[in-house]
């Protein structure tokens, strides 16, 4: 009579602690972790490197959207509806429950993908970089849409190798989300955490780009030449540390 | 028989899986104007009364403004149909705005916002005067900490939302009330119901002025809202550099001059006029017209001037004061609540 009475409860609780455990069982965690450079150099705000046109410029400002991350290979992984914002204060991209398996290799977007692009940010968790209550949140309210990527400083613009006119590269709009494939051997076993180094090359995002004229852009019809190269440059800037 | 429960308990658990919430239904607070299509709202934002009172005060509360001195009633005044009577509004710190701010009825039927068409959603319309350093300047994180610090608007929020002060309460609430504003109780209106002595013979006169193949004033500002809601050049200045209008978003170069056609819907009370505010009355507006403005690879066909006469232009402007609402200027409803 006593057992009869506990085996529901027996019953309940083996379903409760079935349910979730049987994901878990067989998957890993992915951290992206992103190494900003400068060339060869590491990227700190407020040090003074030099572009390709020998001008002197300083960083105060990358951050940047990560959507849409995919583990490459036979059987692909795709993690849609996270969203990551990286910056210095925070360069670490992680993902928990991915299957574990032998991956070729990973992409993912600089930006917001357009389906989220334009929705109402107030919709986001409060804890998503997409929701205006956090503090790495941007967003053009004027074309309802995210700011992509950000890059702020100060260059020389007047040829007398100081850096100190402000420049503001702030890169968006659905023609300009780019995505990034990345190719490496990457393991994820389970119950571990695999670690990939990205290496995120800030002279190579401003390649070609003159402070002398470009000092900024706000991905706006003049300067939408501008906004396309950096983009475009994104493409190669980065690599995995092997 | 005992073992009821734990199927009961099963079945409900799946069925959270399986099924989405059942929405409760609910039946809007807002009504359609007679002889407009039906009003429609977004599935997360149906309005109720609550909503619609919370976001009435949050619409005239300065407290939305960097130094609380700037509400949304500040640049937009019920008996100007919700717009401003300057050509460009002044934000906090005497910071000057971009355009000249619209006037704010029928939004339900708009399909998307500002003069340039960048904005889907006027629950996301809210965030940009909010944020724009000309107009409140207040980050959006430090209004809704300033709403949930307030005596009142907690106790509000959670009437209207079962939730405590945030963001997301705070566009749909503002955003519940602007879709409140219904005009549709115009002379003009009245006599579409049949009343045909609500149009004076100018008025009438005007009317068909307006839909005359010599003025085709009719060929954009068309149907029950009088636009199209397309987006027009209309040559009204040569050089648009300062503000490139719908190619701003489209990054179109045929965009470049292009703004919103505006519901002529209770125009009379809506001076100054065009996207910048420039022409002070309606008697410039249709001098610009009858012009064809200036030649701009841009500009619609449909401006390419015409011949109009001191009375055809008083009678055309009587008739566009047949479609001002009087009723909805002063309904209480749309009034300060803190008055």
């Amino acid at each position: 009579m006593k057992h009869q009475r506990l085996l529901p409860f027996l019953l309940a609780a083996l379903v409760l602690l079935i349910l979730p455990a049987c994901n878990k069982n067989k998957t890993g965690t992915l951290e992206i972790q992103f190494v900003p450079k400068v060339g060869t150099e590491d990227l700190t705000y407020g040090q003074e490197y030099t572009n390709g046109m020998g001008q002197a410029f300083k960083m105060s400002l990358l951050r940047y959207y990560v959507s849409q991350v995919t583990l490459l290979g036979d059987e692909q992984q795709h993690f849609p509806d996270q969203y990551f914002s990286v910056d210095l204060q925070d360069l670490t991209v992680t993902i928990s429950e991915v299957p574990k398996d032998k991956y070729t290799g990973l992409s993912f977007g600089v930006g917001v993908d357009q389906s989220a692009n334009h929705s109402d940010p107030t919709t986001f968790d409060i804890n998503s970089p997409l929701n205006p209550a956090n503090a790495a949140y941007q967003h053009w309210d004027w074309n309802s849409g995210y700011i992509f990527i950000k890059l702020e400083g100060q260059a020389d613009t007047t040829n007398n190798g100081v850096a100190d006119a402000n420049f503001t590269y702030h890169i968006g709009t659905d023609d300009l989300y780019k995505s990034i494939a990345l190719y490496s051997d990457i393991t994820i076993a389970k119950g571990m955490t695999t670690i990939v180094q990205v290496e995120v090359d800030v002279a190579t995002i401003l390649d070609q780009v003159d402070f002398k004229s470009e000092i900024r852009t706000h991905t706006d019809l003049p300067t939408l030449p501008l906004a396309t190269k950096i983009s475009d440059n994104l493409l190669g800037a980065f690599k995995v540390v092997d | 028989m005992r073992f009821y429960w734990l199927i009961g308990f099963l079945v409900s658990a799946m069925a959270g899986c399986v099924f989405d919430k059942t929405p409760t239904p609910q039946i809007s607070a807002i009504e359609t104007p007679t002889g407009f299509p039906p009003v429609s709202f977004p599935a997360d934002n149906v309005p109720t009364q609550e909503k619609i009172e919370l976001g009435r005060k949050l619409f005239f509360d300065p407290i939305l403004s960097l130094d609380s001195t700037i509400a949304c009633a500040s640049c937009h005044f019920p008996e100007n149909a919700f717009s401003d009577v300057k050509a460009l509004s002044i934000g906090v710190n005497n910071g000057v705005g971009f355009r000249n701010a619209p006037p704010l009825f029928n939004l339900t039927y708009q399909p998307d916002f500002f003069r340039d068409g960048g904005i889907p959603t006027l629950e996301l319309q809210i965030l940009s005067p909010l944020d724009n350093p000309d107009e409140m300047h207040l980050p959006f994180q430090e209004a809704v900490e300033r709403l949930a610090r307030h005596p009142l608007y907690p106790n509000l929020f959670r009437k209207a939302f079962d939730r405590g002060v945030d963001g997301f309460g705070l566009v749909r609430a503002i955003a519940s009330f602007e879709r409140s504003l219904l005009s549709g109780n115009s002379a003009y209106d009245r006599f579409l119901q049949g009343d045909k002595s609500a149009l004076s013979d100018d008025a009438k006169a005007g009317l068909e002025l307006f839909q005359s193949a010599e003025l085709k004033c009719s060929t954009c500002h068309s149907g029950i809202h009088f636009t199209d809601f397309s987006f027009a050049n209309t040559g009204l200045k040569t050089d648009y550099s300062d503000d490139f209008g719908r190619a701003r978003i489209t990054l179109d170069s045929s965009d470049i001059g292009k703004f919103r056609v505006p519901s002529l819907r209770n125009v009379e009370v809506t001076a100054p006029y065009m996207h910048d505010g420039s022409l002070a009355t309606l008697e410039a507006v249709i001098d610009h017209f009858a012009s064809g403005g200036n030649n701009d690879p841009n500009k619609h066909p449909a401006i390419s001037g015409f011949a109009i006469t001191s009375t055809e232009k008083s009678q055309l402007i009587t008739f566009l004061g047949s479609l001002t609402d009087h009723k909805f200027l002063e309904n209480p409803d749309h009034q300060n609540p803190f008055k």
